[in-house]
C-alpha cells in the first residue's frame, strides 16, 4: 500500500490504514526513539505518544516533504519534549569529567555492529547523545538544537563535539573505527624512547 | 567485520542508525488503538446498569415489604395505647401477640403522660409472660405514680425491649421469608438453538526481533480475520431451571443455573502437518507459541469441515416484564446476565498468519460472561404455565485470552420452552 493511500485511510480515521502505517514506520521509529530513551521501554512510551500525535495531526501533513520524513520530526519532537518533561537532556558533563565517565559496556552486546554503534551512542551522556542524534543522525542545524533544546547554538557545537570525541573513543575499543595512523606511530615512537 | 576510517563516522553513524530496526511490542499498538478508537465500554456499563437495577429493585421491594410489616403492628398498638383508661379500668388486659417499640421516654411530671408510659410498660412486661396480665396496683387508672419506680421500670425494660427486637426480627424475617417462598414458582426449560460466532482481528505482523535478525511468522500481513474464515452456524441446545418471584404485577425476577451447547462449523482443507505459531502478547513484547496443525484455512490436500465445540454452564440472573395480558395468556420481554463457566472446550484456532487451525486450549478462557434477550408467550394449561421464547444470547468477553490477538464471541439463536409451576 502506498503512503499516499494510507494517507488518505488515516484521514479517514480508518484502523486498518493506521495500523498498516504504524506497522511500516513503527520498527525505524522506535530505534529513532531508542537513540534517545533511558531504556526500552521509555522508548515505546515515546513512540506510543509520538504514533497518537501523527494520526491526530494527520490533517496538518501538506504533501511537502516524504510522509516518512513528516513522522521522523514528530517522533524526535515528541522524544524532546519526553526529555524535556523528565529535565535529563540538561545534564552537562565536561570534557575533563566525561574521561572519567564509567561506560558500561557490559550492557553493549557484540551481536551486530549496527547495534553496537547504537548502543555506543546510548552509552554517551544523555545531553551529548542528545545533541549527537539530532545533528549526526537526524541533520538538525545547531540553531535549530539550540531552538529545540532552548540552550546556546554554541552549547550545542560544543556538546557536539565532546560527544563525538567520546564515541569516537568508545567504536575505536569496540574495533569499529580504525585509530588515526599517524598518533599510533606517534605514540609508538614516544613508547620507543 | 568492516572497520571504518575517523573521515569515515558521520557517515558510519548515519548508516548504522538506519540499519538497525527496532519492533516495538503489541503493546504500543494496542494502546493506541485504545486511544484513537475507544470501543466497548458499553458492553460493561450496559452489564453494570442492568446488574445495578435488578440490585437496587429487589432491595426497593424488600423494603417495602418490611416497612408495610412494620406499619401494620405500629398501628394495632397506637391503637391500643390511645385507649389505656378503658382497659385499665377491668385490671386486665387482651394483648395482641406484637412488639411494643420503646421510643426514647423521657421524664416527665406530667400525669398522663407516665400513665401512658407506665402502660407501655406494662404491656412490654406484659408480652414476656401472657397475653393476658393483671396490672399492678399502683399504675391502674389515671392514680398517683412513684416516678423513680417508674424510671427504674423503663430502664428495665429497655433491655427486655432489646431482646424482642432481635426475636421479633427474626420472626419477621422468617414471616417474610415463608411469604415470599409462597409467591416463588419453579420453571424448567430447554430448547434448540443455532450457533454461531462474531470474530474480530486481523493477522497480526509480529515479528520475533533478536538484534536485527528478525523472524516474520506470518507471510500475509493485516489481512481481516472475517475476510479469510469461512464459517457457518451449526445446531446447539439450551437447558436450564429457574427461580421466578414476582416483583409486582408485571416485573418478574428470575435466577437460576443453566446448561448450554454451543457449535459451528468452519470450512477448512486438510493437509500436511505444518507449525501453526500464535502470537501471544505478554505485558511488554510478543512470544510465540507454536503447536502442530493438519488443517488449512485455504489450498490444502481436500476439504474438510471443522466443528467448534463448547459446553457451558452458567448462572443466569434476569428480569421479565409483562407487557400486555393477563395471567392466563400474556406478552412479556425479559432479559438477563449470565456468569458462565466453559467447562468443555473443542475449539480450533486460526494461527496469528491466518494460515491454519489448530487446538491450542492454552489460550481458551473458561470463565465469561453472556448476556440474553427474549420476547415470550405464556399462557396456562392443564394446571400448568407454559412458556414459548425465542431469544437471543450473546458472549461478552471473547472465548481466548487477551493475549490471543484474535477476538471471538459465541452467539446463539434459539427458542426456549418453558413449563412454570408454584411451588407450594
Amino acid at each position: 500500500m502506498t503512503d499516499e493511500v494510507l494517507l488518505q485511510g488515516c484521514l479517514k480515521n480508518d484502523a486498518y490504514a493506521q495500523q498498516e502505517l504504524y506497522y511500516k514506520y513503527s520498527p525505524k521509529m522506535l530505534s529513532v526513539c531508542y537513540r534517545y530513551a533511558k531504556s526500552r521501554e521509555d522508548a515505546e512510551d515515546m513512540l506510543q505518544e509520538g504514533f497518537i500525535k501523527v494520526f491526530t495531526q494527520m490533517s496538518k501533513y501538506e504533501n511537502r516533504g516524504s510522509l516518512e520524513g513528516w513522522i521522523l520530526r514528530i517522533i524526535v519532537h515528541t522524544c524532546i519534549n519526553h526529555l524535556k518533561k523528565n529535565k535529563k537532556f540538561n545534564e552537562h558533563v565536561d570534557l575533563a569529567y566525561a574521561g572519567e565517565l564509567i561506560i558500561k559496556e557490559d550492557n553493549i552486546p557484540a551481536i551486530l555492529q549496527a547495534k553496537q554503534v547504537v548502543e555506543c551512542i546510548r552509552s554517551l551522556p544523555i545531553g551529548y547523545r542528545t545533541v549527537l542524534n539530532l545533528f549526526a543522525i537526524e541533520g538538525y542545524s545547531h540553531k535549530e538544537i539550540g531552538f529545540m533544546l532552548e540552550i546556546e547554538e554554541s552549547t550545542s557545537r560544543s556538546q557536539y563535539t565532546r560527544a563525538k570525541n567520546m564515541l569516537e573513543d568508545l567504536l575505536i575499543k569496540k574495533n569499529i573505527l580504525q585509530p588515526k595512523k599517524e598518533n599510533t606511530k606517534w605514540l609508538s615512537s614516544v613508547k620507543a624512547h | 567485520m568492516k572497520r571504518y576510517s575517523k573521515e569515515e563516522m558521520d557517515e558510519l553513524l548515519k548508516e548504522k542508525s538506519d540499519q538497525y530496526l527496532l519492533y516495538p511490542s503489541d503493546r504500543v499498538w494496542k494502546n493506541i488503538h485504545k486511544e484513537l478508537h475507544p470501543s466497548n465500554g458499553w458492553r460493561y456499563a450496559a452489564l453494570t446498569v442492568v446488574f445495578f437495577f435488578i440490585a437496587s429493585l429487589s432491595i426497593h421491594v424488600k423494603k417495602n415489604e418490611l416497612a408495610k410489616a412494620y406499619l401494620n403492628n405500629r398501628d394495632s398498638l397506637y391503637q391500643y395505647i390511645e385507649t389505656p383508661s378503658a382497659s385499665l379500668a377491668n385490671n386486665t388486659l387482651q394483648l395482641p401477640e406484637i412488639f411494643i417499640p420503646y421510643h426514647g421516654l423521657k421524664q416527665s411530671t406530667d400525669a398522663s403522660n407516665i400513665n401512658l408510659l407506665a402502660s407501655r410498660i406494662a404491656h412490654t412486661t406484659a408480652l414476656e409472660r401472657s397475653t393476658e396480665i393483671s396490672l399492678p396496683k399502683n399504675i391502674s387508672g389515671r392514680s398517683q405514680i412513684n416516678l423513680p419506680v417508674a424510671i427504674a421500670s423503663v430502664n428495665n425494660t429497655v433491655k427486655e425491649e432489646k431482646k424482642h427486637t432481635l426475636s421479633e426480627t427474626i420472626d419477621l424475617v422468617v414471616t417474610t421469608a415463608k411469604k415470599i417462598s409462597k409467591d416463588i414458582k419453579w420453571q424448567v426449560y430447554g430448547g434448540p438453538s443455532i450457533g454461531y460466532r462474531s470474530l474480530e482481528g486481523k493477522a497480526t505482523r509480529n515479528i520475533y526481533q533478536y538484534a536485527v535478525y528478525s523472524l516474520s511468522t506470518n507471510a500475509v500481513f493485516a489481512r481481516d480475520v472475517k475476510d479469510v474464515v469461512n464459517h457457518r452456524p451449526a445446531m446447539g441446545f439450551e437447558l436450564g431451571t429457574a427461580m421466578i418471584y414476582p416483583l409486582s404485577k408485571r416485573i418478574n425476577v428470575r435466577a437460576g443455573v443453566q446448561a448450554n451447547y454451543n457449535q459451528y462449523q468452519i470450512k477448512a482443507f486438510s493437509s500436511i502437518p505444518e507449525i501453526a505459531t500464535y502470537a501471544v502478547n505478554n505485558s511488554s513484547s510478543s512470544t510465540p507459541l507454536s503447536t502442530v496443525s493438519v488443517y488449512r484455512n485455504n489450498q490444502g490436500l481436500s476439504p474438510a469441515t471443522i466443528q467448534n465445540e463448547h459446553y457451558m454452564i452458567s448462572v443466569p440472573v434476569g428480569l421479565d416484564y409483562r407487557v400486555s395480558g393477563t395471567d392466563k395468556l400474556n406478552f412479556s420481554i425479559g432479559s438477563s446476565i449470565q456468569p458462565t463457566y466453559v467447562f468443555a472446550n473443542y475449539s480450533y484456532l486460526l494461527s496469528s498468519n491466518l494460515q491454519n487451525y489448530a487446538k491450542e486450549p492454552s489460550l481458551n478462557r473458561n470463565w465469561n460472561i453472556n448476556g440474553a434477550v427474549e420476547a415470550s408467550v405464556n399462557f396456562e394449561h392443564k394446571g400448568y404455565r407454559w412458556s414459548i421464547a425465542p431469544q437471543f444470547r450473546y458472549q461478552m468477553l471473547s472465548s481466548f485470552k487477551e493475549k490471543y490477538p484474535i477476538k471471538e464471541n459465541l452467539m446463539d439463536m434459539g427458542i426456549k420452552i418453558g413449563i412454570i409451576k408454584t411451588i407450594k
